[in-house]
Order: structure tokens, then sequence, then C-alpha cells
């Protein structure tokens, strides 16, 4: 006997059956025509009557000889080309997120066409702090075509970093020099009124102290001067990452040579050790500096009455968990000394500039005063270019350590198997 | 990266608005902080005090973030990883939040100073807060990556910015007892530095927010801490990671 219901039945199944298969004709048409780039994220469909298919917006991107990159209507990066990657890495986060570069996005998207029909260009320029100090000129444009939420901007980048820099430097320079020439200044011109009173009547031995100690007053004010405008350099070229390799042991050499005679002194010693072939990528220069103010500091502040200075210059391969990310290969220098050490709530601030730690009476040292605080600035702001790190660790009464890590070379396997 | 497709459109487009609002609001904390620093060098009040106009934004930003949290929650049914992470927006907005209102507070503070901080606290202050920012820009950039090894790393690195805090703290305490005159100005100054250093705080709870995010595991309750000076009492050794 066939049910009532049966005709209803029926119709229900047809009925999901057409559902089923809408749905996944809807899903299939939906799904991303052909493939990208694994970091590129998922194109959306292309929107109807499109005057510039989303492929080929992202082609656009490549093609562009600059830095450019299209963000979707909420902001999310649809594409950036390998210019704009490179430059700004770790900085196009920050830059996007930014708030005048978000009311930018906003005015672009809804910019109203000009008299060519393109829809009005829209710029910014952006200033950040961190991880890099940089200036950024956005100008953005919303793709014709696309609507909605399948708006597509194009977005090109311009570094004004150097403007900014400059003016930085300026300003910088000024108020760093004006403050920290004061007191050399100072006791220049006491000396020399002293020596204009005294006239004739001032005895050689007193004349002679005078201009040592004007001598040396003099020295410090071109060592601040140098080491200022030497830091605004350093600073205006931190976005770019050096990407020479560096023989550790050409490395050493080098230093060996500048140091060398500093430690002709009986009571210094310094020893140099290094595992074999290691390759850092620095620039040669820089990381000379670094270890000739790493050493120097050593001396300056190392140096004990009673004790022979030891100052111990080591280079090894870094373990994953002594660098910033446990990803990247990197090296490891120590410079250790064996002097008085620092007392612990100093350390975090050493790198800071001119912060300086008042030397403890007895251990006062002619060469202490001719610091300029800069040293270890300079050290870091060059780190920080080469994506290094440095940190400091310190027994008092035993020493301190300075440790520097670098991002190492990739080394090509015959090399290392040939050493 | 990005997720696999949703085939209901809404919900990636609510979650992206979700994502979008997050990245906002990390943006604004960041300007915030960015203000502050050019307050601080600029030795200009007024720069500061705009991060301090900014927190009404981040407060409404975070109500955004709590509602739509809430509405994915209800009508969408997220699982797994969806789910994970709408859920740790919500504190993390939080954290955000908080960091916001200590930025306006340290920009209040700046604008009221009776007499102008000393050039060293200056540079101490700049040195400080470029590091906070540095850990807030580096975690806003995991979440944006999910990139659970980078909020690890921050995690562990905010004890850099503990440890400054203390050194900071121990040169006001040595400078108010050699010249009582100045103690207004370091009192001032020793709220700006506690400020900043919960800033650095919030930057680890997002951090633990993100691990979680991306690796469904939580981190250890404490985390190594600046205070090695101090020893902890037994039991709350911080496990090393």
């Amino acid at each position: 006997m066939a049910s009532p219901l049966l005709p209803e039945i029926i119709t229900a199944i047809c009925a999901c059956l057409a559902l089923t298969g809408w749905a996944m004709v809807w899903h299939l048409s939906r799904r991303p025509h052909g493939t990208t780039r694994p970091d590129s994220p998922r194109p959306s469909a292309p929107p109807p009557g499109s005057v510039l298919p989303f492929h080929e917006a992202t082609l656009l991107v490549d093609t562009i000889p600059g830095m450019a990159l299209i963000l979707g209507s909420v902001g999310q990066i649809m594409a950036c080309n390998e210019a704009a990657r490179t430059h700004y890495g770790n900085s196009l986060g920050a830059l996007l997120r930014h708030p005048t570069a978000h009311s930018t996005l906003h005015s672009a998207l809804h910019a109203p066409p000009m008299d060519d029909g393109l829809p009005a260009p829209c710029s910014t320029t952006i200033r950040l702090d961190v991880p890099v100090k940089c200036s950024v000129h956005l100008a953005m444009r919303r793709l014709p075509g696309a609507a909605g939420r399948n708006s597509l901007v194009l977005v090109l980048l311009h570094d004004r970093s150097l403007i900014q820099a400059v003016d930085r430097m300026r300003a910088d320079f000024v108020a760093h020099a004006s403050h920290e020439l004061r007191t050399p200044l100072a006791s220049l011109t006491g000396f020399i009124d002293l020596m204009k009173e005294g006239g004739d009547q001032t005895d050689q031995t007193s004349r002679t102290l005078y201009l040592e100690i004007m001598s040396q007053q003099a020295t410090r004010m071109q060592r601040l001067i140098d080491r200022l405008l030497y830091l605004s350099q350093l600073e205006m070229k931190g976005h770019h990452h050096p990407r020479e390799e560096l023989e550790a042991e050409e490395l050493f050499a080098l230093v060996l040579g500048e140091v060398t005679p500093r430690f002709q002194h009986d009571s210094r010693r310094l020893t140099v050790t290094q595992e074999d072939s290691l390759t850092l990528l620095a620039n040669r220069d820089e990381m000379v500096q670094v270890l000739l103010n790493l050493i120097e500091n050593a001396i300056r502040y190392g140096t004990m009455p009673e004790r022979t200075l030891h100052v111990r210059l080591h280079a090894r391969r870094a373990t994953p968990a002594e660098g910033p990310t446990s990803s990247l290969p990197g090296l490891l220098i120590t410079v250790e000394d064996n002097g008085p050490g620092i007392a612990a709530h100093h350390l975090p601030r050493l790198t800071e500039r001119f912060y300086r730690i008042t030397p403890p009476s007895d251990s006062s040292h002619a060469e202490a005063g001719q610091g300029t605080g800069l040293g270890l600035a300079i050290v870091r702001q060059i780190l920080e270019r080469h994506g290094g790190q440095l940190h400091f660790t310190s027994t008092v009464g035993q020493g301190t350590t300075c440790h520097v890590w670098l991002p190492a070379a990739p080394l090509p396997q015959d090399q290392t198997a040939g050493k | 990266m990005r997720q696999k497709q949703h085939i209901v459109q809404r919900y990636e487009d609510e979650l992206l608005h979700l994502r979008s609002l997050m990245e906002q609001m990390g943006g604004l904390v960041e300007h915030q902080l960015s203000l502050i620093l050019a307050g601080i060098a600029e030795n200009d009040g007024r720069t500061a005090l705009q991060a301090a106009r900014q927190d009404d934004e981040v407060d409404a930003l975070e109500q955004k973030v709590e509602t739509l949290a809430i509405r994915l929650l209800a009508l969408r049914s997220p699982m797994a990883a969806d789910l994970r992470e709408i859920v740790a927006c919500i504190p993390m907005a939080g954290a955000l939040e908080r960091m916001g209102d200590y930025a306006s507070s340290i920009a209040r503070r700046l604008s009221q100073m009776e007499q102008p901080l000393p050039r060293p606290a200056r540079l101490a202050l700049s040195e400080m807060g470029r590091l906070v920012l540095e850990h807030l820009r580096r975690i806003m950039d995991a979440l944006a990556h999910k990139d659970a090894n980078a909020a690890h790393a921050i995690w562990a690195a905010d004890q850099l910015v503990d440890k400054y805090c203390e050194a900071m703290t121990a040169d006001s305490l040595e400078q108010m007892t050699r010249h009582p005159h100045t103690i207004r100005l370091h009192i001032s100054l020793l709220f700006i530095i506690r400020n900043l250093e919960r800033i650095g705080d919030h930057t680890t709870n997002m951090a633990e927010r993100v691990v979680f995010m991306v690796t469904g595991a939580t981190l250890p309750p404490t985390r190594p801490h600046g205070h090695d000076s101090q020893p902890l009492p037994p039991g709350q050794e911080s496990p090393s990671p």
C-alpha cells in the first residue's frame, strides 16, 4: 500500500539533491583560479566587470620599478613586490597599521573619480621609530573597476628617511654638541685665562702642564664631534643590512693590527682565539670599529693598578638559543676582561648615549675621563644595522664580558669540508 | 599564511574585519608611544599630549573587537584555529586598551611637568620607551603572521624592559637622596618608568595569547623576570623555556 506521504517525500529528496548540487557548483566556482606564491595571500575572485583582474594587478606590482604593494579593502596585503619586501621587511606591518596610513587607505577607498575617470590619489608621510627610524611617503590609489569588499588599492612607497635623518642629525648634533662640548670648553677657557693672567710669570712646568691638559681637552672635543657625526651617519643607513661576507680570521687580524701597540704595556695582555672558518655577514670597517670600541672600553675601564689586565677576544658558532630567533645561524664574539666589573644595575643602560658609570675614586684612571659616552652607542647602532645583538655580563671584582651575536653567512658545503 | 577559504563569505569577511580592528588598535597604541617618544626627545609636553587624545579611539576599538568577537562566536560557531583566534582577540584587545591607558597617563604626566626633564633622564626614557615600542611592534607582527616562535621570543625578552626599569628606578632613588629638591620631578619620572614597564608586561600577556592562538598551548604562569638580584621564593622559579 503506497503511503499517502510518498509524493511529499520524493519532492523533499529532490529538493535536497538540487540544493546540494547548487551548493557544490557555487563552492567550486568560488575557488581561486591558478596557484599563487606560498607567501602571497589568496586572491579574491575577480569582481564582475573588473577593469584590472587580480592576477594582472599582482603582475603590475611585480613590474613596478620601485616599492609597491596592493591592499585589500580592510587593509590586508594582497600583493607586495620584492623591492618593498626587502627594503622594509620588518617595518611593513607597523607602517600599514599606523593610524595615518589607515585613514589614508580609507580616503583612497572612497575617493571620487577625477576628470579622467580614475579615482583620486591620496598620500601621506609616516614616521616610524622602530625597528629603525624611518620616514616613508605612501601614495595610494584605488584600482578602478572593483568596488566594495573587492576593492584593491595600489600603494607606492618612497623612502624619505634621508631627509628626516638629515633634519634629525642637525637637531641631535646641536643638542648633544652644545651640551657635551661645554665641559671641555670651560676647562680650555679656564686654562687660557690662567695663562693670560699669569703672563710671563707662569713657570715652565706649570705652562707645560696647562698645555698638556688643554691639548687633552681639545682632543676630547675633537673625538666627541667625530663620534657624534659617525653615529648620525650610521643612523642614516639604518635600513641597509650589510650583505658582505667577512671572515672572522680577517677581522681579528685587522683588529690586532690596530690594537697591538696598546698592549705593549707590561700590565696588559690580549688573547685572541676563534673557531675555524667562521664567516659573518657584515661590513668590515664597521665590525673593526665595534671590536676596537669594546677593547678600548676594556682597557679604559678594566685597568686596575694591582692587576695585569687580560683581554680575551673569542669567536665561535652560536647555539640557536643565543640568537634573536632560533632559526637563524649566528656567530658569537666575546670580549672579556678581568677588570673591576660593572654593578648589575648599570648593565641594561650601558649602550645609552652619554651614559657613564662614575668610576669609583680608588680606581680612577687618567683615561676614564677621556670617554665620550658614545662608544657603546656606536657599537649598538652598528649591530642593529647588522641585525645583531649585544649584551653584557659582569661580576663585580672579576670582570666584564661583552657578547656580540651576528648573523653568520651561509657557508657552501665544500668550503666547510675543505678546512 | 591565510586560512582556508570559508564557505560562508560573510564569516570570512567578519574574521578579516576582526583582524583589521586588532591591527588598527595596535597601530594606534604604537602611534601613542611614538608621540610620547617625540615629546620626550623634544621636551615638548604638547606633542606627548596628542597621545592622550587618542585614548578614546583605542577604547572604542576595544568595544568593537569585543562586540564582533562575541557576534562571531554566537552566530558562526567557529572551530579550532578560528575559535582560538577569536577568543584570544578579546583579552588581547583588553591588553592593548590598558597599554593605551598607560600611554595617555604618561602623556599627561609629561605635559604637567613643572620643570623640564633633565637631559640624562630624557635620553634614558627615550631608550626605554623605544625598547617597549619595539616589543609592541614585534608582538603585533607576530599576531599578524601568526608566529608563535616570535611571540615566545618577545615573552622572554621583556625581562630587558624589567631590568631597564629597575636600573632607572635605582638611579632615580639615588638622585632623590642626593638632591632632595628634585624629588617632585623624580616621582613623576618614577611613575613614567613604571607605566612603561607595565606596557611591557602587557606585551607579554599578548605574547601568551598569540602562542595560545597558534599552537593551542599555554605558556608557564611565571616568565623569566629581570629581577635576578632578588631571588624568588622557592617554587616560583620560572622554568626556562
